[in-house]
């Protein structure tokens, strides 16, 4: 473990700020980072001369630290020769880079070589940034002295995404420090013991029936082209698309070449080739479009084509860190049923119109609603995958436009009552602080989070903070999914019961006279009514109530207690509840009379789960606030709106979705545009909204494809995908970040934010933006919380977390000083126990709960469309215990059962599993189905569905069926995890492929040390013994 | 009222073209430039004296010196390269009377009348290569 494992990967802007001291490197004086490894500054040297640029480095890299795998970096210190990636610097350092560690790092470089064939110009990984390349050109290797010598292993290219070629591995061991250190899902290692060392999945595996998660941590960080992405070989190269036949004897001519020309022409061509690529790949900086985690990453391109996605150190929220959905996912930008012209409804078909008569038609048709109903009859739903300039735009169309607050996004779906429950307790609607101090805790707690699947940035950074800083992880979940296996504690409270042990375990550190008493003191109000809420939550009645043994109970508080720092992490398993908002609320509770806010690594945060789902209602797709959640009761507030957008608007809140849905069946809503939103599909009880879609008068869409909530549509507009758009997203810890356009919209799709402000225009209002820059700057003119938020400030990686002050001042960690109330002090709320809805009972005696898998998105209409991921999970299931099996009439994985619920049914294959509970199943919800058994029920208090709540009976339906599955239509078949073009699968519905099923191999890290015990290892200022393999 | 209606859109166009200057590349690799420039015509004296038979000197010169303008290719350069390589499918395409056959030895390749043939053509594509990379201002 060196000082760097301790540090978080993400952004920490509370780490100590680096302090310049002076080294000696050959004899100049220069500024160097106190405590960073020596190398980095060295390689920041101007170079040697025009063919020798800076200094060798190859497998070091700053996220990782140094592994020291290499040699190349050799220098002298005190007369000692010593590695500068492992010699922290210190003022005064003294480093002579000349005589001979000049010849050891040639000779490290020599080294490297004989274990990869160099044919830059044909190579892929040629891209002018090739660590190998720059640091054997660094060594002043011009000549090879020691031939090149295969090893005898296969190229492995059983994953869908990459394929690793021994014949090209240097050994480094970059690929094992990410897997093991920052990724750690520890599947990757190095044999060092063998007579060929290679690199090794599950210890030696095929990589497509191992552990690996496919986050792509290895790939990005080889520093040669043994990792590489399959979407580059053969295409990121002018040269590099020549079959093998030809390729071959290409590099055996070069070969041939350079024992007489030596490498320096070579070198020359091939950086010649890179800079020739360089003019035809544009590099565009991107935020993804999944998850809440707020990735950011360069995505290279090619006209529409897609070369790979790289993951820059600078990235605030990732670093280097991406999921196999960020890093891979990314077929649905050209998927072939992408939507590219409008389509107007006509009799009972869909047919191409041109945006004139779409949109004509459009502002015809709400204009006639309201012009007859009135304002409040038409709704605006925006997008939780849209950009921030257009939920603004989206929510100014319903208020400003249409003249109505019935505005509101997917939010109300999952991510209301984690909002309600912290605007009760510490005020702002948001993350109290950053991922980084989700790394800094000393205590995480999660509950309700399949962490690792559904946040998986995050959860690498959880493992990490837990293997190489020891801090605890406490897991509630009703699975035992990775995150849980790894737990340092485990509990499994039965379903909807979690305000019971949280409440309880409140309750034990008060009675205990464990609470922060000076924190509750000076910084909370509220004490007394809260503790009398609490009183019938005894361990005992949470042992009896949720399961979890009182011990367990009381073991977790005193570990809270005892920690330094401590912050809650939640998600749907406990929002998507009857309960929800009282469940985060309780959590925000803990961590007050824990004192756990206002520090770093501490705070309340719930994983907001689509990539902008906060920016949405932050940028007012609300029903009750404008932006910057600005209440729309607050006559200063609506004055300053009215005189901004020329239109007065009531005090009162408009329609929430929920409320929506209502009143299309009440017959009060008549029109509704939906910017993006698979409503059909992902509401709860979707027979109920689907028939509320039918009965409203217009509906307008705008989407990618052709969804199946288009077809309930009047109008559809194509939309331009997040790679082909300017804009910001915000993610989980409430960091602003720019995304810019990699490519044109594709035909004739336009960015939503075009689509809205010429929908405005049609109807009157001429907002005349060119660039989401220009809305920025409008909004942060409105909206005291993005007072500073300029794209000048969120240039490149640059990135804000609100609330930004006028001078862009940022806020990476909230309540530092005081909680976002007038008072300054935050709130304990009292609470009481509901008990869920929809309870198993003896007609339906199974729980089903549900949420994502890592490998897809929500209901899929993004990531089934990958080919490559869908092949890693293809289909949903019943996930099930083998005893639940055995009781429901021995079913084995693969055999089809129909899920029946109060509402409606499923049909799905089993999976026979322990990560659940008996009489529990999971479905995960890529099938886009589980809506079918959902209910109305919904948390009071933010409107959203208890979607966890479902009692279903399972009845086997082995034999013919006329429908497995198979609710998708239309266009929607071209996504290939539809079983509806798969016909009618057997066996498991995970392949035994999948990473579930393999063998970890945990261990430190690289483990140099095993290479320096080898017997044919030796210092690179001696001679290795012939045929050496070290 | 709007039921639900279903609609497939039609197949796009082959979205997945490589752009024009992947296409020039390819011809080019036909033409066996790559291995002009590789292996022969700055580095190998037996070659480059074969070449010297085989094609004009000012056409070598014109090699060459991409050669040496490639290593020190600016961005703004690199992108006129681009342009010149599509000028040099044209000109491999006029002189080129049949593709060139897969890669061998480059001598070996020497003694065989269409390998002379298609080098010729790859250095008439150099010469227009190398015209791309001479002073912007030139014509």
């Amino acid at each position: 473990m060196n000082q760097h494992h301790s540090r978080p990967v993400s952004q920490d802007r509370a780490s100590d700020p680096p302090q310049q001291v002076r080294v000696t490197i050959d004899g100049k004086d220069r500024p160097a980072e106190d405590g960073r490894p020596l190398v980095e500054a060295l390689v920041g040297r101007e170079p040697v001369d025009d063919l020798r640029p800076g200094f060798p480095d190859v497998c070091y890299h700053p996220v990782l630290g140094p592994i020291q795998t290499c040699d190349t970096c050799l220098v002298e210190v005190d007369g000692e020769l010593t590695r500068s990636c492992a010699t922290p610097v210190t003022d005064g350092l003294s480093v002579t880079t000349t005589g001979r560690s000049e010849e050891a790092r040639e000779e490290a470089a020599q080294r490297l070589i004989r274990k990869h064939i160099l044919y830059c110009t044909v190579c892929d990984h040629n891209d002018g940034d090739c660590d190998l390349k720059r640091g054997i050109e660094a060594s002043g290797l011009t000549r090879e002295r020691i031939d090149f010598a295969a090893k005898p292993y296969d190229v492995d290219d059983t994953n869908p995404f990459y394929r690793y070629d021994p014949d090209q591995c240097i050994l480094c061991g970059r690929c094992v420090e990410a897997c093991q250190n920052v990724q750690v899902t520890e599947t990757l290692s190095i044999d060092w013991e063998s007579d060929d060392p290679r690199v090794l999945w599950d210890g030696g595996s095929f990589i497509g029936e191992s552990s690996c998660v496919s986050c792509g941590h290895c790939v990005t960080v080889c520093p040669c082209n043994a990792l590489m992405e399959k979407s580059m070989l053969g295409r990121h190269g002018l040269f590099t698309d020549w079959p093998d036949e030809t390729r071959a004897p290409a590099i055996d001519l070069v070969k041939d070449v350079e024992p007489t020309t030596g490498y320096l022409p070579l070198y020359a061509l091939s950086n010649a080739e890179a800079t020739a690529r360089a003019a035809a790949t544009r590099i565009t900086k991107t935020v993804c479009t999944y998850c809440g985690v707020g990735c950011s990453f360069d995505v290279e391109t090619r006209g529409r084509e897609i070369l790979r996605v790289q993951p820059q150190r600078e990235g605030p929220a990732n670093s280097i860190s991406t999921c196999v959905k960020g890093k891979f996912g990314w077929d649905h930008i050209n998927a072939e049923d992408r939507l590219t012209v409008p389509l107007v409804r006509d009799g009972n078909r869909f047919r191409e119109a041109t945006w004139d008569e779409a949109l004509d038609l459009v502002a015809r048709r709400l204009g006639e609603i309201v012009e007859r109903d009135g304002s409040d009859a038409v709704a605006v739903i925006g997008s939780s995958k849209a950009t921030n300039e257009e939920s603004y735009l989206t929510q100014k169309l319903a208020r400003q436009v249409l003249g109505t607050h019935n505005t509101d996004n997917c939010s109300r779906y999952c991510q209301a009552p984690a909002t309600e429950g912290l605007w009760r307790t510490v005020g702002y609607g948001g993350d109290a602080g950053s991922i980084s101090d989700m790394e800094r805790a000393d205590l995480v707690l999660v509950v309700g989070s399949n962490t690792s699947d559904s946040h998986p940035v995050i959860a690498a950074r959880l493992r990490r903070a837990q293997k190489l800083s020891g801090h605890q992880l406490i897991v509630a979940d009703l699975r035992r999914h990775e995150l849980a296996q790894r737990a340092d504690v485990f509990l499994r409270p039965r379903p909807g019961t979690d305000l019971v042990w949280l409440s309880a375990l409140t309750r034990h550190i008060l009675d205990q006279g464990w609470a922060d008493d000076d924190f509750l003191a000076t910084r909370v109000s509220g004490l007394d009514d809260y503790r009398a809420s609490l009183e019938p939550f005894t361990l005992a009645y949470a042992e009896e109530r949720t399961g979890i043994p009182a011990e367990q109970l009381a073991d977790v508080a005193e570990r809270i207690v005892r920690a330094e720092s401590v912050v809650g992490l939640w998600a749907m398993g406990v929002t998507q509840h009857v309960m929800g908002s009282d469940t985060s609320t309780a959590m925000s509770n803990l961590l007050l009379v824990t004192g756990n806010y206002g520090r770093p690594g501490t705070g309340a945060y719930p994983l907001r789960g689509h990539n902008n789902v906060q920016g949405c209602s932050d940028f007012g797709t609300i029903n009750s606030y404008y932006p910057g959640y600005q209440p729309i009761g607050d006559e200063e507030v609506a004055a300053k709106f009215a005189d901004a957008w020329g239109r007065e608007l009531g005090p009162e809140p408009g329609l929430d979705n929920h409320g929506m849905v209502d009143a299309a069946h009440d017959g009060s809503l008549h029109g509704l545009v939906i910017v993006g939103e698979e409503l059909s599909l992902v509401d709860a009880n979707v027979h109920y909204v689907q028939e509320a879609l039918e009965r409203l008068d217009f509906v307008v869409v705008t989407e990618l494809f052709f969804s199946r909530t288009c077809e309930f549509a009047d109008v559809v507009l194509p939309a331009a995908a997040s790679l082909e758009k300017d804009g910001t997203f915000t993610n989980t810890e409430r960091r602003i970040q720019r995304l810019y356009a990699a490519m044109d919209p594709i035909g004739e799709s336009r960015p939503d934010w075009q689509i809205l402000r010429d929908l405005a225009s049609r109807m009157g209002y001429e907002w005349g933006y060119s660039h989401p820059a220009e809305i920025m700057h409008e909004i942060a003119g409105l909206t005291p919380m993005f007072a500073g938020v300029t794209y000048d400030r969120l240039e490149g990686y640059d990135s804000l977390q609100w609330p930004v002050a006028e001078d862009g001042t940022d806020t990476p960690l909230l309540y530092t000083e005081s909680f976002h109330f007038d008072d300054g002090l935050a709130r304990l709320y009292p609470l009481e126990f509901r008990e869920p809805s929809d309870q198993p009972d003896d007609e339906y005696p199974l729980h089903v709960n549900n949420g994502r898998v890592l490998e897809h998105f929500h209901e899929g209409n993004l990531t089934l469309r990958s080919p490559g991921l869908t092949q890693l999970v293809p289909d949903t299931y019943a996930e099930m215990t083998r005893r639940t099996a055995a009781e429901q009439g021995g079913l084995a994985t693969g055999d089809w059962v129909r899920l029946v619920s109060r509402r409606g049914e499923i049909t799905v294959r089993v999976l026979l599993s322990d990560e659940v509970a008996d009489n529990e199943l999971y479905v995960p919800m890529q099938a886009a189905e589980i809506n079918l058994l959902t209910s109305n029920d919904t948390d009071p208090d933010s409107h959203t569905p208890a979607y966890k709540e479902i009692a279903v009976r399972l009845e086997r339906t082995d034999g013919p069926q006329e429908l497995r599955g198979g609710k998708r239509r239309g266009a929607d078949r071209a996504r290939r995890g539809s079983r509806d073009v798969q016909g009618d699968p057997t066996g498991s519905p995970l392949p035994r492929g999948h990473h579930r099923y393999g063998n970890p191999t945990p261990q430190s890290g690289v483990e140099v040390e095993r290479k320096w015990a080898r017997a044919d290892y030796r210092s690179p200022t001696e001679a290795e013994p012939p045929g050496s393999k070290a | 009222m709007a039921t639900s209606l279903g609609y497939t859109p039609p197949p796009p166009p082959d979205t997945a073209a490589r752009d024009d200057l992947d296409d020039l590349v390819r011809a080019l690799h036909e033409s066996g430039l790559l291995r002009a420039l590789a292996g022969g015509a700055r580095s190998y004296p037996v070659l480059l004296s074969q070449l010297l038979r085989t094609v004009d000197a000012s056409t070598v010169r014109s090699a060459i010196a991409l050669a040496g303008a490639l290593r020190d290719a600016r961005p703004e350069q690199a992108e006129r390269l681009a342009a010149g390589l599509r000028d040099a499918r044209h000109a491999a395409g006029e002189v080129a009377a049949a593709p060139a056959e897969g890669p061998l030895g480059l001598l070996r390749r020497l003694r065989d009348p269409d390998t002379r043939r298609g080098i010729s053509a790859a250095l008439a594509a150099v010469a227009a290569v190398g015209a791309s990379l001479g002073p912007a201002d030139r014509d």
